[in-house]
């Protein structure tokens, strides 16, 4: 392991972070709000670590696989850091604890909160509306910068990172395969912001258009595209009474759910190419199939064939399934079975190489095909077998790593629930934290439902939980590996 | 600029590892999913598994855009059948490796050019030149020729015999002796390399790489005080194409023994090739070589099909006191290990092959052309300053040259001159600049407008 390029990176990410700052900096300097100095001591921070720690430790570097687990797991770690310092210095979030884990549930993309809660802090009457427009903006802006990745973000704009950057990127991307949709890594990435930038600029306009003020506007636009959830109101999206806002920002859920490299050949002409994506294709129809059965099933539990049922039905699957987490109706007052569906759709979570969470539709089918396939093989057991998805044969290390993925997944969520009923939660509550973490969607179910949050959680439950976020959010292996006795020798 | 190398073994590996450091998109197809996978987890390029001559996957690799495609596999009918297709595709220049050496001479049936093969190259004829060079030379681990054998780069082993050169700074050595014409442009120290300014010291086991011109070799000969020994007997040891072609080319000027394992074939050289000693036996068994006289051999050429057999064969050599061995491997890796071992020259048909290919697209692309080494981590540029750059200024010392850099010699108007601090370049000089690759960048901007 090369510790000096890992400080020369993170000393990199720090100092960025830093100047991002400068934004809300302005922003409470207009607003004259008392977030004002926080910002400033904040940026001071990090840029007063993070140029020294840059500058001294220049290298030439050439990264293996395994630097780049370490460098992509620390960046992240970093930035939540460096992100928590405006919370906890503003007084907005006077907790360190709460303040890590808002920024952590930032950056991941998670958009769990422990905002809102006026008995827990009574600083902040009115919740989320209480707090300066810098903070506001702040939550926002985190989650936008981790939502294509934070790594790829450095590769796309610092040429430090331009060796090498295929193993970072290779460590950060989701989904089984990291495809590159230019030759070399850096021009990928800088295509992936330049499509992502773009299509958070359409959501502003289109927000604008549609009724909603130009502050909220752009802080939901940040919460969209990287699919987080962060909202500037206590009652997420639902305090829009504005179906068009409803179906905007449902639309660029789905968009952000889909593979960015999809969206990139779209743009250079080939409209086309999402039909032939067999991931897409299933993950439309997943969307598509159900929101019918909600809505099928909130007018069997009494509800009216109103366009209001029809919007929410479609609104609460796409926010689930892309992780994004936005709140609208209360789903907690829907049937048991429409919870339990979408507490399953935290599992499939949007398509590899989107901004979603969650361990991908292609993963999802991959195990689906895999089960046929032993069925099969028992009944033929000299039969050769491909697992194909559509017309591409689908490497056996490809499988294997789903299946160890799947594995992890699924361990890492029972033991944080275990963890998490140790705690004194209840075991609705429990599940559906640890599945929204690991998953990095934001709500779960019951104590910690799309109208609560999680500031009544005792603190070690946030810190589990915010290691879940990471986990979830780096698919795992790229943090596990860390932990092995064989990585560090 | 776009480029589509076909084949991503050994070769094609190491020309798109260069190539992609230099920031071209790069594309390689490999028919090995083996090879694809070494390519796209270490390379920063985009790879296509499939057959390089199949038209699919030169479409799925968007040959039709590319500025160059290379044909690089192991086989000439691929590489030839990949050209012509990407040369109806629309790819703008193609370069093949071609092995067998017919297709080019006067009596080829068909021509590579028929093909749309631009440029072809001939790995083992690379190699074979780059042997002769060192038997030429044989104090020397490494020769190379510029400005068509005017000017030299040695790199010449420093132990005990040259004590009046070790542990003195360069620019002492250099004042004290009038005979100091040539430029000291590198010098590998434990598998390091530094390029080394007036307050360098040499140490024993230094390998220094020296530009010299072709005249003032004998006195740089005389103050390492080596003595300048001719060869004359030759021994090659494998009768692979370049054990083959090293013979015909050698059998003129120095008495040439070639030893061959297999019967058979060492009947058949003995048929094609006269006027050389064919002996079929062992050349990593001992008593064998005693017999043929090892001691008395001046250069021992280990270039068998096996490269473990060259590494064994070689040390053998120079152990039993052949004058120089010169030993061939494949994998480029390698080399610099085997430098460690022991004063051996090693070279690489497939390394050859990778330096003229990025030679020649280096030429093609601008007007600066490029040289790089295995062992050393420094690249020959030849700089032409454009009119209004930076260098043309002032004398060289003025300039904030960049610290891994170095000017070896000035071509003024076909006259090779030594570059000293005081040496002032002008826009009709063509430069030779010795630089670490990181540097390169910066002295592009020196030299441009």
């Amino acid at each position: 392991m090369k510790s000096k390029t890992l400080l020369n990176i993170l000393g990199a990410v720090l100092a960025f972070m830093g100047i991002t700052m400068v934004v809300p900096i302005l922003l409470s300097f207009l607003y004259g709000e008392s977030d004002f100095w926080g910002f400033v001591y904040s940026s001071a921070i990090c840029i007063s670590i993070g140029l020294p720690m840059w500058y001294f430790t220049r290298t030439n570097r050439s990264l293996t696989n395994r630097d780049g687990f370490a460098i992509v797991t620390f960046s992240w770690i970093m930035t939540a850091l460096a992100g928590s310092l405006p919370f906890y210095l503003s007084g907005a979030i006077p907790d360190f604890t709460n303040a890590f884990f808002e920024s952590m549930s930032g950056v991941t993309t998670t958009g769990a909160s422990i905002l809102g809660n006026a008995e827990v802090m009574p600083h902040l009457p009115n919740g989320i509306e209480s707090l300066p427009h810098g903070i506001l903006f702040w939550r926002s802006f985190i989650q936008w910068i981790g939502g294509m990745g934070i790594v790829v973000f450095y590769i796309a704009i610092l040429p430090l990172l331009g060796v090498g950057g295929v193993q970072l990127f290779k460590a950060e991307v989701p989904g089984p395969v990291a495809d590159k949709i230019t030759p070399r890594v850096r021009e990928t990435a800088k295509y992936l912001w330049l499509v992502y930038t773009g299509f958070t600029l359409a959501e502003v306009i289109a927000l604008m258009i549609a009724g909603m003020p130009i502050f909220d506007a752009v802080c939901h636009s940040l919460t969209t595209m990287p699919t987080g959830g962060f909202s500037t109101k206590n009652a997420s999206i639902g305090f829009y009474d504005n179906s068009a806002i409803h179906y905007i920002i449902t639309f660029f859920m789905f968009v952000a759910g889909v593979n960015f490299s999809l969206h990139f050949k779209a743009i250079a002409g080939d409209v086309k190419g999402y039909f032939r994506d067999k991931e897409f294709l299933t993950y439309l129809s997943i969307v598509v199939g159900i929101s019918i059965i909600i809505f099928i099933s909130l007018v069997f539990q009494g509800g009216a064939l109103s366009q209001i049922n029809v919007r929410d039905s479609i609104f609460q699957t796409v926010t689930i399934i892309t992780t994004t987490g936005f709140g609208s109706p209360d789903y907690e007052l829907w049937p048991y079975f429409v919870q339990i569906i979408l507490l399953v759709l935290m599992f499939v979570g949007g398509m590899g190489g989107s901004t979603g969470g969650g361990m991908k539709v292609i993963r999802s089918m991959l195990l689906g095909k895999y089960a046929t396939h032993e069925t099969r093989r028992m009944l033929h057991s000299r039969a050769i077998i491909p697992v194909r998805i559509g017309k591409h044969h689908v490497n056996e290390d490809v499988v294997q790593n789903t299946l160890g993925f799947f594995l992890f997944f699924i361990t890492a969520f029972v033991i944080t629930s275990i963890l998490l009923t140790m705690l004194g939660v209840d075991i609705e509550s429990a599940i559906g934290a640890a599945a929204s973490a690991m998953g990095n969607i934001g709500p779960g179910l019951a104590q910690f439902g799309p109208t609560d949050n999680y500031a009544l959680l005792p603190d070690l439950g946030k810190w589990i939980l915010t290691f879940c976020m990471l986990l979830g959010r780096l698919e795992i292996f790229t943090v596990i590996v860390l932990f092995s006795r064989t990585f560090w020798k | 600029m776009r480029i589509v190398i076909i084949g991503g073994g050994e070769v094609g590996f190491h020309v798109a590892k260069a190539l992609s450091e230099e920031n071209f998109d790069i594309t390689v197809i490999d028919i090995s999913p083996e090879k694809c996978r070494r390519a796209s987890e270490t390379l920063d390029v985009i790879v296509v598994e499939g057959n390089g001559a199949s038209p699919k996957t030169l479409v799925e690799a968007n040959v039709s855009d590319a500025d160059y495609v290379l044909c690089l596999t192991r086989v000439d009918e691929v590489n030839l059948i990949a050209s012509q297709q990407a040369h109806e595709l629309g790819a703008a220049k193609i370069i093949a490796r071609l092995r067998n050496q017919q297709y080019t001479t006067r009596h080829s049936i068909i021509r590579p050019e028929k093909f749309g093969v631009d440029l072809v190259i001939h790995p083992e004829r690379a190699a074979t030149e780059e042997i002769i060079r060192l038997i030429h030379h044989p104090y020397a681990v490494q020769a190379m020729d510029f400005e068509s054998g005017r000017l030299k780069m040695l790199g010449i082993h420093m132990d005990k015999t040259c004590a009046n050169f070790l542990n003195r700074p360069l620019g002492e050595i250099a004042a004290d002796n009038h005979h100091f014409k040539f430029g000291v442009i590198a010098v590998l120290r434990n598998g390091e390399t530094h390029v080394p300014w007036a307050d360098f010291k040499f140490e024993m086991g230094d390998c220094v790489y020296f530009i010299v011109k072709s005249e003032d070799e004998p006195n740089l000969l005389r103050m390492l005080c080596i003595e300048a020994r001719e060869v004359k007997k030759v021994m090659i040891l494998g009768g692979s194409k370049i054990g083959r072609s090293l013979a015909e080319e050698l059998k003129d000027t120095y008495s040439v023994r070639l030893i061959e394992e297999n019967r058979k074939k060492a009947e058949f050289i003995a048929h094609t090739i006269d006027d050389i000693m064919v002996v079929n036996g062992d050349g990593t068994d001992i008593e064998f070589l005693k017999a043929e006289n090892i001691q008395d051999v001046d250069s021992y050429i280990a270039v068998s099909e096996n490269e473990k057999t060259n590494l064994i064969a070689g040390l053998l050599a120079h152990h039993m006191g052949a004058g120089q061995t010169i030993t061939h491997v494949t994998k480029t890796e390698y080399i610099p290990t085997i430098q460690e071992i022991g004063i051996v020259s090693v070279i690489s048909k497939n390394l050859s092959t990778v330096n003229s290919i990025l030679r020649e697209m280096h030429s093609d692309i601008s007007n600066a052309s490029v040289t790089t080494f295995e062992e050393i981590d420094v690249d020959v540029i030849e700089f032409q300053p454009e009119k209004g750059s930076r260098v043309v200024e002032a004398p060289l010392h003025d300039l904030d040259f960049p610290a891994d850099s170095i000017v070896g010699m000035i071509n003024h108007h076909g006259q090779l001159i030594l570059a000293r601090g005081d040496s002032q370049l002008t826009v009709d000089d063509i430069a030779f600049v010795f630089s670490k690759p990181k540097a390169i960048p910066k002295l592009k901007k020196l030299f441009s407008a």
